[in-house]
């Protein structure tokens, strides 16, 4: 049996603004419960909504990172349900004009996975669920800024899911217009997948799975599900349309509910936002301040500064290291040398300080400076490394404290000779070693000379003359 | 007394603003007419007590200053309750001023109590409360009219001089008309809504009930404007220029009374409405009958667009976070079912069903949709009046003040009389309601396009001041 996967997506991400959607109350994850609350997100009587620009131009951003159309005439529609988490009985959303449509995002192998719309929404407050069957509500998360992407059914694998809603929440996550944690709920993601027998042409019906808490899970839950359905298929089966939920412990997906007809949310307009209108200019704006994105930003750095594919895809998604990256290659001029101290050496200070790149105190200049001096051999990489550990807290010029410490290599030959012979002298047993055969002895040798500089004498000057007086 | 004349006592220490805060409080206190829901004489007192030394220590004083004002029970004032006159809302407290609150306050205004009024909004006769209906001052076997009940009687009792209501289709004007006063609905997005319980939260507007046109003025200068916490209120001030209006040889529209839309007119409102139409003629202006082909659909419009908006905007009302909340439930959803079936009336519970009917997805809400297609063609008439005549001229609601006994069967006969109120609601225009003589009697609605609110105030009281000569 030839079969066929269709998987279409329904992705909600928080967007990351100060602020909630309608009211100025904060928004922010983990604080005590109903203390980021006001009247305007608790629904009070006489309340009215205050649309939140910024999360306006956050969502734009987001629409634009994925070739969507931005429409110019905003509205917003309420959508109606009984539910303890909705404070007004609706949810403020777009339901007949999403502000975003037919867009795109491209994966790795060139296709484009069609998004049909993005729309924004104020999400609902939350049920926490105690084990004595009682119910507290928290409503810090009422009004909190949502968009909700939805492509049309053009994945075909579950390895295909899982990289686009990778690459999606690395582009969101880089225009920083949201942190994109599954965990933590910033973005959650719903699924819907049946199958198709190519050949008889008979499908599945579709089954939507809910509660998938990160992208490891979407590709094992899709995983799952697609052998289950291809199991119906082969059975002649095609299954009922329903909403299941995965369970990370048990690793399946479970019946939760069958969808038989649609709930009936009595759309209506919002009569409380007027009509916004969103200029061509305040569109341009927003596209021409739009950062480069990470794939472009890859293909850039692979075609113009011959780097590694690896290394091109770490720098580039990550914002702040791709700024550092270019900052100190500027003066550096040597980009894989640059891009190898940044992802080895930098990386672990920023790690260990548990900083990101445009947080931490040392500058780009004495980056670069630091780099340099390793790279013209003025210091060996050994010291480098330290001074880094050093001027990494304190900003200080490295060259300035290479020569305060006397750690500047030493490169000049008649000084170097004569260790060299002193060298020699001591240890003829190993010169002797060297001749039979055994390299082991040449490092010996190479070490004492070093010590005897005090780790400041240049190994490679240090090789070529003790190769020389050897004769081998 | 005009609020003029009072502030002129203030300053020449004929009284103090305590003194005549007491006067008034006590005015309502031994009020019969069931116009008020809450008072507070200490907080009232209070302030005419500091307003008082503001007097003393010479300091600017604002344009209502020591005027007290009471205000409609769904308008936020965080000293006191709001109750909406619903057994849903009985115990709340407001957590923060409605801007038109905290406008009168900054004004010097004090708030001196709340009125009664039907339940949310609902009604067009003052009998929906739950705290029972409130009577006509001028027959008290009468009702007020509503639904800003309460506010009515409280200026024509003359316990004040001004007082707030909204109106969302005639719910000003028509208990200005059943009570002979000046009822007032500005333009849309006039003034803000902020702290304003919405009931149909495209036609609601906030609305001043007066005895003289000077007075809903300043009043309505202090209210207006724009507001970060609406976002469908004006942006920039409006002035209400205090200006001659000429009606010599200005057109002005009129509905004959032989038109369907005045179809079952009372003999003495026509009779009123022709004695105003005759006034208008003596005062040079040209009148001329229009035909309004859309109009005569305006209370069904009203009707869906209205009851279509009070099911969303009523459905915050579910019983978990404020209001009434019934113990009778084991589920979450009998917690909704119960607290909203205990907690709400049912003229307001009759809205709710009708709306979601109306929007329901069932037949694609083919009613509602219509619904909105001729409200616009309502508006898109009247503005085709306008730019040929200056002022539309009606009866402002059709009949004289009903029994309050009479128990009517049919829910939506009153809408009937409230059709001429609808369409400026419908279409987002300004109405003033205006007596026509003294005692029960039929009032005038002049209508003028949006924004021109006003040109309209400039031609009531052009208009009152003929009838004060009669």
């Amino acid at each position: 049996m030839k079969t066929k996967t269709i998987i279409g997506l329904e992705i909600h991400v928080e967007l990351s603004t100060d602020t909630k959607m309608f009211c100025s109350c904060k928004n922010e994850f983990g604080a005590v419960p109903n203390t980021n609350v006001c009247p305007i997100c608790l629904g009070h009587p006489g309340t009215l909504p205050q649309m939140n620009k910024r999360a306006v131009e956050y969502a734009v951003m987001a629409g634009l990172a994925f070739n969507c159309k931005i429409r110019n005439e905003q509205k917003v529609d309420r959508k109606k349900y009984f539910y303890p988490d909705l404070v007004k009985g609706y949810q403020l959303t777009q339901f007949e004009k999403p502000y975003a449509y037919e867009g795109y995002l491209e994966l790795s192998s060139g296709k484009h996975i069609n998004i049909r719309e993005i729309h924004m929404e104020e999400d609902t407050g939350k049920s926490n669920h105690n084990d004595d069957n009682t119910v507290l509500m928290d409503y810090n998360r009422a009004g909190v800024p949502l968009i909700e992407i939805v492509t049309d059914p053009d994945i075909n694998s579950p390895a295909e899911a899982r990289e686009f809603v990778e690459t999606l929440a690395a582009t969101l996550k880089f225009l920083d217009v949201s942190d994109c944690i599954m965990a933590e709920g910033s973005m959650r993601v719903d699924v819907n997948v049946n199958i198709k027998d190519e050949e008889s042409g008979l499908k599945t019906e579709i089954a939507e799975i809910k509660n998938i808490n990160s992208i490891r899970a979407i590709e094992n839950a899709l995983t799952y599900e697609v052998e289950r359905q291809t199991e119906l298929l082969k059975n002649n089966e095609t299954g009922t349309k329903e909403t299941r939920r995965w369970d990370d412990i048990e690793l399946k997906t479970i019946h939760m509910r069958n969808k038989e007809v649609g709930n009936d949310y009595r759309f209506s307009a919002d009569g409380d936002i007027p009509d916004i209108y969103l200029s061509d200019e305040f569109i341009e704006e927003i596209r021409n301040n739009l950062p480069e994105l990470p794939s472009k930003k890859q293909d850039r750095y692979m075609k113009d500064y011959k780097l590694s594919e690896y290394d091109a895809n770490l720098l580039s998604h990550d914002r702040n290291l791709s700024r550092i990256f270019e900052l100190t290659n500027k003066i550096v001029n040597d980009a894989n040398t640059t891009a190898n101290w940044i992802l080895t050496e930098l990386s672990r200070r920023l790690n260990e300080a548990e900083e990101t790149a445009n947080e931490m105190n040392l500058s780009v200049e004495n980056f670069a400076k630091l780099i340099n001096l390793a790279k013209e051999n003025k210091v060996n990489n050994n010291v480098a490394k330290k001074l880094l550990r050093e001027i990494y807290t304190s900003n200080e010029d490295p060259e300035k404290l290479a020569q305060e410490r006397n750690l500047l290599q030493i490169s000049d030959a008649s000084f170097l000779e004569d260790v060299v012979n002193e060298v020699l002298e001591e240890n003829p047993q190993s010169i002797e070693d060297i001749k039979n055969g055994k390299d082991r002895a040449f490092g010996f040798l190479v070490g004492q000379a070093m010590k005897k500089t005090k780790g400041k004498g240049n190994p490679q000057e240090i090789n070529k003359l003790l190769k020389e007086k050897i004769g081998v | 007394m005009n609020i003029e004349a009072i502030i002129e006592k203030y300053k020449n220490n004929e009284m103090s603003v305590e003194e005549y805060t007491k006067t008034t409080l006590e005015k309502i206190k031994s009020d019969k007419t069931n116009a008020y829901l809450a008072f507070d004489e200490e907080d009232s007192i209070k302030r005419a007590k500091d307003l008082d030394n503001k007097l003393k220590s010479n300091e600017k004083l604002g344009a209502l200053f020591g005027i007290p004002i009471a205000i409609k029970d769904n308008i936020s004032y965080k000293n006191m309750n709001m109750t909406c006159a619903s057994k849903m809302l009985k115990d709340f407290r407001p957590m923060f001023d409605a801007s038109v609150v905290e406008d009168l306050l900054k004004e010097d205004a004090i708030i001196i109590a709340k009125t009664n009024m039907d339940e949310f909004a609902m009604g067009a006769r003052g009998k929906t409360s739950y705290f029972g209906p409130v009577k006509n001052p001028l027959d008290e076997s009468r009702v007020t009219g509503g639904s800003s009940s309460g506010s009515a009687a409280s200026v024509a009792k003359g316990d004040v001089v001004v007082s707030l209501g909204t109106d969302t289709g005639g719910s000003v004007r028509c208990p200005a008309s059943y009570c002979n006063i000046i009822g007032f609905k500005p333009s849309y997005s006039m003034v803000s809504r902020s702290g304003v319980v919405s009931m149909s939260n495209t036609l609601d507007q906030v609305a001043v009930f007066g005895n003289n046109i000077s007075d809903v003025r300043v009043v309505s200068q202090t209210i207006q404007g724009p507001d970060k916490k609406d976002m469908t209120v004006r942006l920039n001030n409006y002035n209400f220029e205090e200006k001659h209006y000429e009606f010599k040889d200005k057109k002005i529209a009129y509905i004959p009374t032989s038109d369907s839309l005045n179809h079952g007119i009372d003999e003495e409102v026509e009779a009123d409405y022709n004695k105003a139409l005759n006034i208008l003629k003596e005062l040079g202006a040209k009148l001329e009958p229009v035909k309004l082909e859309y109009s005569k659909f305006a209370n069904q419009v009203y009707n869906v667009v209205m009851s279509s908006e009070v099911s969303s905007n009523m459905s915050r009302f579910d019983g978990v976070r404020f209001g009434y909340q019934s113990d009778k439930h084991t589920t979450v959803e009998e917690l909704f079912i119960n607290s909203r079936s205990e907690g709400l009336g049912e003229e307001v519970q009759r809205r709710i069903a009708l709306g979601t009917m109306y929007l329901s997805a069932d037949d694609n809400q083919r009613v509602y949709k219509q619904g909105l297609k001729i409200r616009t063609l309502i508006k898109e008439e009247l503005e085709k009046v306008f730019e040929e005549y200056d002022l539309i001229i009606t009866p402002t609601v059709l009949n004289l003040p009903p029994q309050i006994n009479d128990d009517y069967q049919d829910p939506l006969s009153d809408f009937k009389s409230d059709g001429f109120n609808v369409i400026v609601n419908l279409a987002g225009m300004c109405g003033l309601s205006l007596p026509v003589r003294k005692g029960l009697s039929g009032s005038i609605q002049l209508i003028a396009n949006t924004n021109e609110d006003s040109k309209l105030l400039n031609a009531g009281e052009e208009f009152l001041r003929r009838i004060n000569e009669n």
